[in-house]
């Protein structure tokens, strides 16, 4: 029965539980942090038992404590939960669901982050989809009043009880109380559909995966597994996208940073989506952050690391810094094309990049190799979300003047 | 807990069906389950799956008990 309760499963829409390999540091008696829902009752059964004083849960925050709202979206399967990874690993502490919860909850909290799956705020379950002929992805499907209501008293400090979506069953679960964190975090199809919602971000960031690749790794994702064929994939593909289009697509003009992942320039016809050309857009001239440069503020910048003091294999990494507009707003662009094999080379590139946030030299390469089993380590995904996780942070000491201490 | 295999297989085929008259809401809203049921179970998999089953079986025997010899960690850095 234990190993059962432990093998539940992780959140479907938000971060999925830590690797085995992040967790494979175990403390001998009680270990609070270790705890998952199950395993923290028994810590608290055995250090009742043992007559010891169990730690105070209550947080009691200071009433000027301003809490960040930053808001995450993208498409299903587009690698939300690695992202949402690698910034709550900025923090420190593994995110973990709330203890002794619904098992299937989305939401995921650690010290500074509460990570809020927006699915929760679906106003019809699956069935009611169905029966209504919408996706998801459409906003009648979606309770923007409920979202706003509560990402607001979050905001001000209050608890909010907030509705389940259970992935496995389709079903609106009996609410989770939710306290409002340091950080709040909302991810997923819809966080700045709802003007009312938009306001109340401090940070928009929208992954913006182009068809190729989503399809690729969709096939990646499900060909494992029986019923789903290729053209099973296509056709999901295709039936989701003028929802997608009209719906979630148009969002992106409203983000604060856009990752951007396209088919590579380097291999022609590359088509497994293992190579990638990845785009990091900066807005310019917002107060609480600076865009990260390569070399020359404002120049335009191609630069291939590789030659006499770097030796890479094919096919190489090609980096593209430069100004440019998006959706007619300036912006600035960090590209890079390709991927790396050692280390070396990032220390290399990291070496070359300012304004990247950083608190201490080397501080992406350490965050990249600590999380380097996570997809994407090896190019510019997990660079440029790792630079937008480190933005994130300086966000968050911008509006609250405190600083935090790198993990 | 994970969407079976036989409920991701059954949402497919009844998306298929109902695609079978071309594309509709109902067509759609179909295929947007099975994606639903798709994301979830790479998800849970992805939480407990690891390369290693030795590994796999340390993590749930020291988690089950972790005063076992083989499982303790005694951290002095934070003992003062």
């Amino acid at each position: 029965m234990q190993t059962a309760q432990l093998k539940a499963a992780a959140p479907a829409c938000g971060v999925a539980r830590p690797s085995m390999a992040a967790r494979s540091s175990f403390k001998a008696a009680p270990a609070p942090s270790v705890a998952r829902p199950s395993f923290a009752r028994r810590v608290q059964k055995l250090q009742k038992a043992a007559g010891v004083q169990a730690r105070n849960v209550v947080v009691v925050r200071a009433a000027d404590d301003k809490v960040v709202v930053i808001g995450l979206a993208a498409d299903s399967g587009c690698g939300k939960s690695t992202f949402m990874r690698r910034v709550t690993g900025i923090f420190g502490g593994e995110p973990k669901p709330p203890a002794g919860g619904n098992p299937d909850s989305n939401t995921l909290l650690s010290d500074m982050t509460t990570v809020i799956c927006l699915d929760d705020y679906h106003s019809l379950d699956r069935n009611g989809r169905k029966e209504k002929a919408v996706t998801a992805l459409d906003p009648r499907a979606q309770h923007f009043d409920l979202m706003y209501e509560q990402v607001k008293a979050l905001k001000e400090g209050k608890p909010v009880q907030k509705p389940i979506y259970n992935h496995v069953t389709g079903l609106l679960d009996p609410p989770e109380e939710i306290q409002a964190p340091k950080i709040l975090i909302i991810e997923g199809l819809h966080p700045f559909f709802d003007d009312r919602v938009n306001d109340l971000l401090d940070f928009k960031i929208y992954l913006d995966i182009s068809d190729e690749i989503k399809f690729a790794w969709k096939i990646q994702r499900d060909m494992a597994e029986r019923g789903h064929s290729l053209e099973s994939i296509k056709a999901s593909i295709e039936a989701r996208k003028p929802d997608f289009d009209a719906f979630i697509d148009p969002q992106k003009k409203k983000a604060d940073m856009i990752i951007q992942v396209l088919p590579t320039q380097l291999v022609p016809d590359e088509k497994e989506g293992k190579i990638l050309r990845v785009r990091l857009i900066m807005k310019e001239g917002k107060k609480l952050f600076d865009p990260v440069y390569l070399f020359d503020q404002g120049s335009t910048v191609s630069w291939i690391p590789c030659g006499r003091k770097l030796t890479c294999t094919f096919p190489g990494i090609k980096m593209f810094y430069g100004p440019d507009t998006y959706y007619g707003e300036e912006v600035s662009v960090l590209e890079m094309d390709g991927q790396f094999d050692k280390l070396e080379e990032l220390i290399y590139m990291e070496s070359h990049l300012s304004n990247t946030s950083a608190k201490f030299y080397g501080e992406i390469t350490q965050q990249m190799l600590k999380n380097s089993s996570f997809p994407g380590s090896n190019n510019g995904t997990g660079l440029f979300q790792t630079i937008v996780g480190l933005k994130v942070r300086e966000v968050y000491e911008r509006i609250t003047e405190k600083e935090v201490v790198p993990v | 807990s994970a969407p079976k295999q036989e409920q991701i297989e059954a949402a497919i085929k009844e998306a298929e069906e109902t695609c079978a008259g071309g594309p509709s809401g109902e067509c759609a809203a179909a295929w947007d389950t099975v994606e639903e049921l798709s994301a979830a179970a790479s998800h849970a998999k992805a939480a407990v799956a690891s390369n290693d089953p030795l590994e796999d079986q340390r993590v749930q025997d020291c988690e089950a008990d972790p005063s076992q010899p083989e499982c303790r960690v005694y951290d002095d850095s934070s003992a003062r």
